[in-house]
């Protein structure tokens, strides 16, 4: 598989409460190609946003492996999985968690402050600023960017988390519930929005949702159900 | 970059954080400004005891067995003549000092039956030399300066003289010796020139009954040195006046020294300490440091006490910023676990609050110890409006010697307590910071 892009080998993840031990996760094999679009669905409970945590490399499995470009991850510094972070991954979340004291310009120009030092910010300020921009636009938030999140509506905000996601241009974009939170109305809005950036950038994007509508829309659905992959 | 966004997003969007610095602020410049008043206090202590106080005392000493006198001290003249053949050794000037009690006709036995006033009974007589004391000590300098009654100045020339015409027709014929009277117990007994006092002290320490000796003096006029307590309980007269007043043996009990400019006291000390020892003369002597080094030194205790005391409100301040970043961490949870899914690393989240903690010290740190050094510069106009507010006056001036609060600004001491204030908020800010570090981002993103 020489164009995967995200993997997992029997990944498991077990968390002690107490002590009693939870299997969330046992012995998940996933394989994320460049482009595809990966819905994975499942009873809430299931593991689902374990499982995209694993993926997005926030969190380590207690078993088997991660691999990014076929490289495992299990073994890197924090420092290193945050810098693949950075640069090749976008995280869309159910509650948009988007910085209250931030406007919606400066929440998407956020990931492009962190690729750059101070200085070397304010070489770049414009530049970076037309970009983040450019994507607020492209969303059709091109009126709002000065507003905080507080001004803005539920579908607003989880758009300027999609153009936050996307200002670095990721090779992939993992959305946890990203309708989840919103009205039937909206939540349509948001997936018709998530589904034509993916066909125009063709980038990769996993989506983990428990509404069947948007995930039959993918290119491939998976279930997950008593911690493993169907 | 986006950790001095952030940072500064975060503070500014917090009032908690403006009352922290309000609070560090506050302290320190109470702290810069208290001990540069003390400072100031401490300096003018010093030109004052200094300037009522030769560069050296020497005290003949009688030599003792028990309580048997073996032989007498030794005389002004051998201690003068081994004294000048010491390098640094200017002048000296003989002292003969003895306690007494004050009788002003008309005053007395209201200050005597009130215990609120008898300390003003109880003086220093001393007896000196005005042309000797020339070469040794300011004496002539504070027989000019004006008395606070408006009366004109003694003349340094002939200051233990008084124009006869002001004496009471009674005494003018006495021959009674002239006494110049502190400044300060000649204001309290509304004292006049040619006005007679009495003076009562007993004779040296002898065998048998011990008899009062009491002697009457015209008032001469004030002296001023500008130490309160010293212009309060000392009079001054005529050396020879002064031993037949106390029936004194000896013809000093105590003699100033004055060394030359710029000579180091303790050494200059310590040559004349041996060369007394080799001339067999029992003679001690210090500084007018070491005779006032109690003194001195509770002064300057009292500065380190109120700096201890003050940077406890500095430290309780610095504690205002661990509480306030500790409070931030707690509500910018979710903000940690998206800046981790972002790509922030732990040394970056780190940076962001240990940040906090340091913009808000720099900038109210900053303004303290601006602000502390204005005040204590305009503490006078500070004490003006505090009086015109309130119509309290913090500072009496009829309680000091000098008319303004005295201030000294020491840049090494702004400088100390800016650098301490911001090691200690970065220590306090560290704490939470290390929190936020290590913060789990799946459970932060979860934290409802």
């Amino acid at each position: 598989m020489s164009d995967a892009l995200l993997e997992t080998r029997a990944v498991a993840k077990q968390y002690v409460m107490g002590r009693e031990t939870i299997d969330v996760l046992r012995g998940v094999d996933l394989c994320v190609r460049a482009g595809e679009i990966v819905a994975i669905v499942g009873a809430s409970g299931a593991g689902k946003s374990t499982l995209l945590h694993l993926l997005g490399l926030l969190d380590r499995p207690s078993g088997g492996e991660v691999l990014f470009r076929g490289a495992p991850l299990g073994q890197a510094r924090s420092s290193e999985r945050a810098r693949i972070r950075l640069r090749h991954i976008g995280f869309v979340f159910q509650f948009y968690h988007l910085i209250h004291e931030l406007s919606a310009l400066e929440n998407v120009l956020l990931p492009r402050m962190m690729e750059r030092s101070t200085f070397a910010w304010w070489g770049a300020r414009g530049e970076e600023r037309a970009r983040a921009k450019a994507q607020l636009d492209a969303l059709g938030l091109g009126e709002r960017r000065a507003h905080r999140p507080a001004e803005l509506s539920g579908g607003e905000r989880q758009r300027v988390a999609i153009a936050r996601a996307l200002v670095s241009d990721p090779e992939v974009v993992l959305c946890d519930e990203p309708t989840g939170n919103l009205d039937e109305h909206t939540a349509a809005e948001i997936a018709d929005v998530l589904f034509d950036l993916s066909r125009r950038t063709r980038k990769t994007f996993v989506l983990v949702t428990h509404d069947l509508e948007l995930a039959g829309r993918a290119d491939r659905v998976l279930t997950l159900h008593a911690g493993r992959l169907e | 970059m986006y950790r001095l966004f952030l940072a500064l997003r975060y503070i500014w969007s917090r009032p908690i954080s403006w009352v922290s610095m309000v609070g560090i602020w506050l302290s320190v410049m109470a702290l810069i400004a208290t001990i540069a008043i003390m400072s100031g206090f401490l300096r003018e202590t010093r030109a004052m005891i200094r300037g009522t106080t030769s560069d050296l005392i020497l005290t003949p000493r009688a030599g003792l067995a028990g309580r048997a006198f073996l032989r007498p001290a030794p005389p002004f003249a051998a201690i003068k003549e081994a004294a000048l053949e010491v390098a640094g050794v200017r002048g000296l000037s003989p002292h003969l000092v003895r306690p007494a009690l004050i009788r002003v006709p008309d005053f007395s036995s209201e200050v005597m039956g009130n215990r609120k006033y008898a300390e003003m009974n109880f003086v220093q007589v001393v007896g000196l030399d005005p042309l000797q004391e020339q070469d040794a000590t300011d004496f002539n300098s504070y027989v000019r300066k004006a008395p606070q009654n408006g009366d004109p100045p003694a003349d340094p020339a002939c200051p233990f003289s008084v124009d006869s015409r002001l004496v009471p027709r009674e005494y003018r014929n006495a021959d009674l010796p002239v006494v110049l009277v502190g400044d300060e117990l000649f204001g309290f007994y509304e004292l006049e020139k040619g006005q007679v006092i009495s003076l009562v002290t007993l004779p040296e320490a002898s065998g048998g009954e011990i008899k009062p000796l009491s002697q009457r003096f015209i008032v001469g006029g004030s002296l001023r040195t500008g130490h309160y307590q010293h212009d309060r309980t000392t009079v001054y007269v005529e050396l020879q006046a002064a031993r037949e007043f106390a029936e004194a043996e000896g013809d000093a009990s105590e003699i100033c020294l004055a060394a030359e400019p710029g000579a180091d006291l303790e050494e200059l000390r310590d040559r004349l300490a041996r060369r007394f020892g080799e001339e067999g003369l029992n003679v001690g002597v210090e500084t007018w440091m070491d005779r006032n080094a109690k003194f001195l030194g509770a002064v300057e205790n009292e500065r380190s006490i109120l700096g201890v005391l003050l940077f406890f409100f500095v430290l309780v301040a610095c504690f205002n910023v661990f509480a306030t970043l500790t409070i931030m961490v707690s509500d910018k949870t979710k903000d940690i676990g998206v800046l981790n899914a972002m790509g922030a690393t732990a040394r970056g989240l780190l940076e962001i609050f240990v940040g906090c903690g340091v913009i808000m010290t720099l900038l109210s740190a900053t303004l303290g110890c601006v602000s502390g050094v204005l005040v204590a510069l305009n503490i006078n106009h500070v004490n003006d409006g505090l009086e015109w507010l309130f119509g309290v006056r913090i500072f009496r001036a009829d309680i000091y010697t000098f008319s303004e609060i005295p201030v000294e600004i020491s840049a090494w001491f702004v400088a100390i307590v800016f650098l301490a204030t911001l090691v200690l908020a970065i220590v306090f800010a560290l704490v939470p910071a290390l929190r936020a570090a290590r913060m789990d981002p799946v459970r932060a993103l979860r934290y409802e």
